[in-house]
């Protein structure tokens, strides 16, 4: 009979195990990136699937992260009568963390879920084996190219989601605060320092790799039919968008730390 | 011609005392079998008895926990991953579900080999020759004019024939079936019996047949396939292992054996007329 004791064992030798079959899948991956055979194509389908197929939902998103961005702040500003640094709020938010973070959340919710539903219904319909059967390996046919195509397309999506969340903030901050809107773009562009692009660069290339290594984990470990699918599906929306987060952290020390020591 | 640890060159697969477990739960015990080059091995057992589990340790898909396993001469049971590739384009499988590629054509499907072997850079084909192979073999199992459809408008016994078809494009020596006529109804399973015994007869390749239907077991091993009529006839007597003789047709009977597997180890292994002769009360009940 299981005891507690037991149980907790087994529970944490199963955590321990999932991580390091998740950090021997991201080795392989890294490892194999430039190895052959390439799969060009694959991965220019999936460039088109991660980065297209994700620029509505980023955009539409950005806008109003954007704008309500400027509601919150423009408040304070205007109070203390420097309504002009909205822009420079704005901006800074938007391209040091929120855009990155967001953006990648959102990729997280669309790409890492589809992925693993993908993945995980091949698995199940024993398309993964026929795919070993027939000479190819999946890591090279399936990771790899969602793997190269999230890391290209998720800082891409996020310099658009920035702009577009610009946008957003100066369409508010004109209309509801009666910013002058050069003002706005200037001290917006202003405001952004070579760290600070940095810093909303190299997250989102950390993140991109989260979203599809976490997708492809979850996917090629489905069990249970149908419905493991689904459980997958969601274990891997909710895996990544935790990872995204307490990555951030580390990342943002180490990003504002690497500022401080090279003086940007 | 052999290995350093004695696997013939005349032998297609052999398993010498392999065992599977999934945790502390042992599924195979102990297999111990060999397929001679151009034999039939008609796999045959209760359900859960390991015969799926078998084929995928065949082509190198489940590691054995214990014992060895040879493929066309090679021992593959510590093979990388990697080192399988190029000896699994030797092997052909129809999976149990077929499990066709679902976002593929069924030209895509049946080319998909010959797509990556040029990926891979072990082949050059140009797409005019891919499309003239897929063509030949889809008209092969008599399914030229689905060669555009998406699986999922094809009905089972058409997917049957795809994933045949997918199969052996590459022309392998050694395929191996898994349950190919499962869910299927009688016509349609005719049509997949008389396809496999057509590339048996015609192309001598050696087949691993997993069946939990006897009949069509029975059919396989005493029906031979004739190229006039392109349908199946009666063979002479099958007297033994990888015994030819001359029906009553004037053709060769197919060699083929019988291995019944029970509780993850063989119970029987022979010719179809010793499993009919057996007196082994599990047999008996097994055949009745």
């Amino acid at each position: 009979m299981a005891t507690p004791v037991s149980t907790v064992n087994d529970l944490l030798k199963e955590k321990v195990l999932a991580l390091q079959e998740f950090t021997l899948l991201g080795w392989r991956a890294v490892r194999n990136l430039f190895s052959h055979p390439r799969y060009v194509a694959d991965t220019f389908v999936q460039m088109d699937n991660i980065g297209v197929g994700s620029l509505p939902i980023v955009t539409l998103a950005s806008f109003f992260i954007g704008a309500v961005l400027v509601l919150q702040t423009a408040d304070q500003f205007v109070r203390f009568g420097s309504p002009g640094l909205t822009g420079d709020v704005v901006s800074l938010a938007l391209v040091r963390e929120i855009g990155p973070v967001i953006i990648a959340l959102l990729v997280a919710g669309r790409c890492s879920s589809g992925i693993a539903s993908e993945l995980g219904s091949m698995l199940v319909s024993e398309q993964i084996d026929a795919m070993r059967a027939l000479g190819t390996d999946p890591l090279k046919k399936l990771v790899i190219p969602r793997l190269v195509a999230t890391v290209l397309m998720l800082p891409l999506l996020t310099v658009v989601g920035d702009f577009v969340g610009l946008v957003g903030g100066l369409v508010v901050s004109n209309f509801v605060i009666r910013l002058n809107p050069v003002q706005y773009w200037t001290r917006a562009y202003l405001a952004i320092e070579f760290g600070d692009a940095l810093q909303g660069l190299v997250k989102p290339f950390v993140f991109g790799f989260i979203v599809s290594l976490v997708g492809c984990y979850y996917g090629l470990t489905t069990r249970g039919g149908t419905q493991g699918v689904g459980r997958s599906t969601t274990q891997a929306v909710v895996a990544a968008s935790v990872l995204i987060l307490v990555t951030n952290l580390f990342v943002t020390k180490i990003l504002l730390w690497v500022n401080d020591l090279m003086g940007w | 011609m052999s290995d350093a640890k004695g696997a013939t060159a005349a032998e297609a697969i052999r398993f010498e005392g392999v065992s599977l477990a999934f945790g502390d739960t042992e599924v195979l015990r102990g297999l111990s079998f060999r397929v001679a080059r151009g034999e039939t091995l008609v796999l045959i057992g209760a359900t859960a008895s390991g015969k799926t589990l078998t084929l995928k340790l065949a082509l190198g898909l489940l590691k054995p926990t214990r014992g060895r396993i040879f493929i066309l001469g090679h021992d593959i049971t510590e093979m990388e991953e990697e080192q399988l590739f190029p000896l699994r384009e030797q092997l052909g499988i129809v999976f149990q579900e077929m499990a066709l590629f679902d976002s593929l054509t069924v030209y895509e499907n049946v080319a998909y080999r010959l797509i990556e072997e040029t990926i891979h850079g072990d082949a050059d084909f140009s797409d005019e020759e891919i499309e003239r192979r897929v063509r030949q073999v889809l008209s092969f199992v008599d399914l030229e004019d689905a060669i555009w459809k998406m699986p999922d408008e094809l009905s089972g016994g058409m997917r049957r024939r795809v994933a045949i078809a997918r199969a052996l494009i590459t022309e392998p020596p050694v395929i191996l079936y898994d349950s190919p006529t499962a869910g299927l109804d009688p016509v349609t399973s005719q049509t997949i019996l008389t396809l496999i015994a057509r590339l048996r007869d015609t192309q001598q390749t050696t087949s691993l047949v997993v069946t939990h239907r006897l009949q069509d077991a029975f059919i396989l091993a005493s029906n031979v396939y004739d190229e006039a009529s392109g349908s199946l006839r009666p063979a002479g007597s099958n007297g033994g292992p990888a015994r030819r003789s001359l029906g009553e047709g004037g053709r060769a009977a197919p060699p083929t054996r019988f291995l019944l597997l029970r509780d993850g180890g063989v119970y029987f292994d022979g010719a179809p007329t010793e499993l009919l002769a057996a007196r082994d009360e599990y047999v008996r009940r097994f055949l009745a």
